[in-house]
Formats: structure tokens, sequence, C-alpha cells
């Protein structure tokens, strides 16, 4: 069993610097940590399973080694910036001011195609257009446009719309979601209250009620009705 | 901070858990080592009886901890070992001292297997 946490801590350290070997082409979304994990974690569970010689803890053992040191590690890196560094990586400019940093590409060993490629699921079209291209350390190319590229905005217009909140559903199914009213700094009589002033003849009759933090209010009634 | 503290709190249970575990194997698997070394001191001397007497009580000593076993080490090695104790048996019941200390050696190293699958080494971690 110590065997099997020895071999899981070797296994995972060979998988993160082997992904980290690998650059952030092999990422996509996870970081690399978390990258090792999800692929080790996927293989382990599923021996036990399908060897049943295999010992239950043969299986649990190195599962809860990995998530142990995956949490341990996350919060290595939020105190230590060289951890983080070695763990995950740096973010990498690779177009500023519309020009391609091609000893960065090499480095990273992506084809201008890549790039490109990601660009246009950002939306842009025209590398000119791109003050910074980065690759962030979970393989993801954020782009920052120039600014004359960017969408006009209603600051831009002196313009002053009305805050949106997170809508929060208060009532759902006939019945009232107490977490979210307190979130809210509601109480059970003031959505029973909403309720009513909004025409619902009960409180049984909604069928989902979300409020947010600026007022605004949604209520469907179990019929289909919205109020 | 309480996942944290979580995630200490596993990696201690597991390196804690490993020790006893390796402990445990180590302290039934010499226990059975002696009985059966025993059993083959006895059975060199012809003693079949004895040799008998201490086979028996290696596998009550085997017995005793084989649910424990079964939750540590593979079925694979667990059988070597029922398998090295039946033919041990078997052997004790053809009286045949020379091929007894036969299967003594094969269930020996069926039991000596149990804790070098457990065992800190190079060789294992590799």
């Amino acid at each position: 069993m110590f065997l099997l946490f020895l071999r899981t801590l070797l296994v995972y350290a060979a998988v993160i610097g082997g992904l980290r070997f690998a650059g952030k082409r092999q990422l996509g979304e996870l970081s690399t940590s978390e990258f090792a994990v999800t692929i080790l974690v996927s293989e382990l569970a599923s021996i036990p399973l399908q060897d049943t010689a295999v010992p239950l803890l043969g299986g649990v053992v190195p599962l809860a080694t990995l998530l142990a040191v995956e949490v341990l590690l996350s919060c290595l890196c939020r105190r230590s910036r060289r951890a983080r560094r070695l763990l995950c990586g740096n973010s990498c400019v690779v177009i500023k001011d519309g020009v391609f940093d091609t000893k960065m590409l090499r480095i990273l060993r992506l084809a201008p195609e890549d790039i490109l490629e990601g660009l246009r699921i950002a939306g842009v079209t025209r590398i000119e257009d791109v003050r910074y291209a980065i690759v962030e350390t979970n393989g993801q190319l954020s782009v920052i446009p120039r600014a004359a590229q960017q969408p006009l905005t209603p600051e831009h217009l002196q313009m002053q719309p009305a805050e949106q909140g997170m809508p929060l559903i208060v009532v759902s199914d006939g019945k009232l979601v107490h977490y979210n009213i307190r979130q809210l700094g509601q109480t059970e009589e003031s959505i029973a209250q909403l309720c009513r002033e909004r025409g619902a003849a009960s409180l049984n009759n909604v069928f989902l009620l979300t409020l947010d933090d600026c007022g605004n209010v949604f209520l469907q009634l179990r019929d289909g009705g919205v109020l | 901070m309480k996942r944290f503290w979580t995630a200490v709190a596993l990696l201690f249970t597991v390196i804690a858990g490993g020790w006893y575990n390796l402990f445990t194997v180590s302290d039934t698997v010499g226990d059975i080592s002696v009985a059966l070394t025993q059993a083959q001191q006895a059975a060199q001397q012809n003693q079949l009886s004895t040799a008998a007497q201490f086979t028996t009580q290696a596998q009550h000593k085997y017995e005793q901890h084989e649910v424990y076993f079964s939750a540590v080490i593979s079925e694979k090695l667990l059988d070597e070992v029922r398998l090295g104790f039946a033919r041990t048996q078997a052997g004790v019941q053809t009286g045949d001292c020379a091929q007894l200390m036969l299967e003594l050696a094969g269930l020996r190293q069926a039991v000596d297997d149990l804790l070098r699958s457990e065992v800190i080494g190079l060789k294992n971690i590799f």
C-alpha cells in the first residue's frame, strides 16, 4: 500500500514533467496538474472495476494520493510564484502590435496557422488588428484587439445603463429556496408578498421566481404564464 | 483552508496506513515463515507429525489474516499461497518427507512473495 503511494507520486511527477515538457500544445482548458490528474484518475478508477483480483485499495490509495497532492500543489501554487511557474508555466505573448513573435512560436512549437485558428475562434480575422495575443498556461489563446478594433461600449458613448444583477432562484416549483433568499437579504414573507403583488394566487402556483440584487424579477406560473 | 487540511489529513492517512500495512504484512509473513522454517527442519529430520503440526500452525496464522490480505494484496499472490498450503497438506498425507520439503519450499517462496510485493525497494517501485 505504501508502495502504491510512492509509485503514484512518481507517476504523477512523471506525467506532470512530461506534460510540462510537451508544452502548452497538449493542454486545453485545464492547467498542467489538473490535466495530469484527470488522465490519471480516469485510468486508476477503472483498474479495480475491470480486474476483481486487484484489491479495491489498489485503486483507492492512488486516487486519494493524487487528489490530495493536487489540492496541496494548488495551495502551494497560490502561495509561491516560483512553484506556480514551475508547475503551470507562464503565459506567453505570441503576437505584439500585430507582429508574430517568431522566437516564442518556435519555443512553443506552434505554427502561425495555429495562432490564426485561435484568432478566428476569437472573432479576429486580421493579424494587424491584434494588440496582444497570449497563449495562456492552460493552452488557450487570449486576444486583445487594438483600441480602434475594440467593440463600442456604453462608456464610449457617455451612457450609463442600469446595472444588471445576478438572478437567483428564490422559488422553484412552488418551494422557497431559503439559501438564495438569505443571499439576497430578503425574507420568506417578502417573497410571498412579491408573488401576491405579481398576481400569483399562491406560492404553489409559482413555477419559477428569480430575483437579483438590483430588484429585477422574473416570475413564471405553473400554467406557463409569465408575470 | 478546510480543503487544504483535509488533503493533509488524507495524505497523512495514506502514509500512516501504508506504514501500518507494511508492518502488519511483515509481521504476519514473519510469523508464518518461522512456522514454515520449523516445519522444514522437522521434515528434514523425517519428523512428519511435527512438520505437519507446524504447517497447520502456519496455515492457521495465514487464515487469521486472510481477510486483511485480500484487502491489500493481489488475489494472484494469495492464490499461490492457498495452493502452496493445499499442496503441503497433500504432501503430509502422502507421508513422503522429501516431497513435503519440496512443497514447503514452494510455500515458503509464495509466502515470502507476499512481503516482497509490499516491501519498499527500487525493484518494486520501478
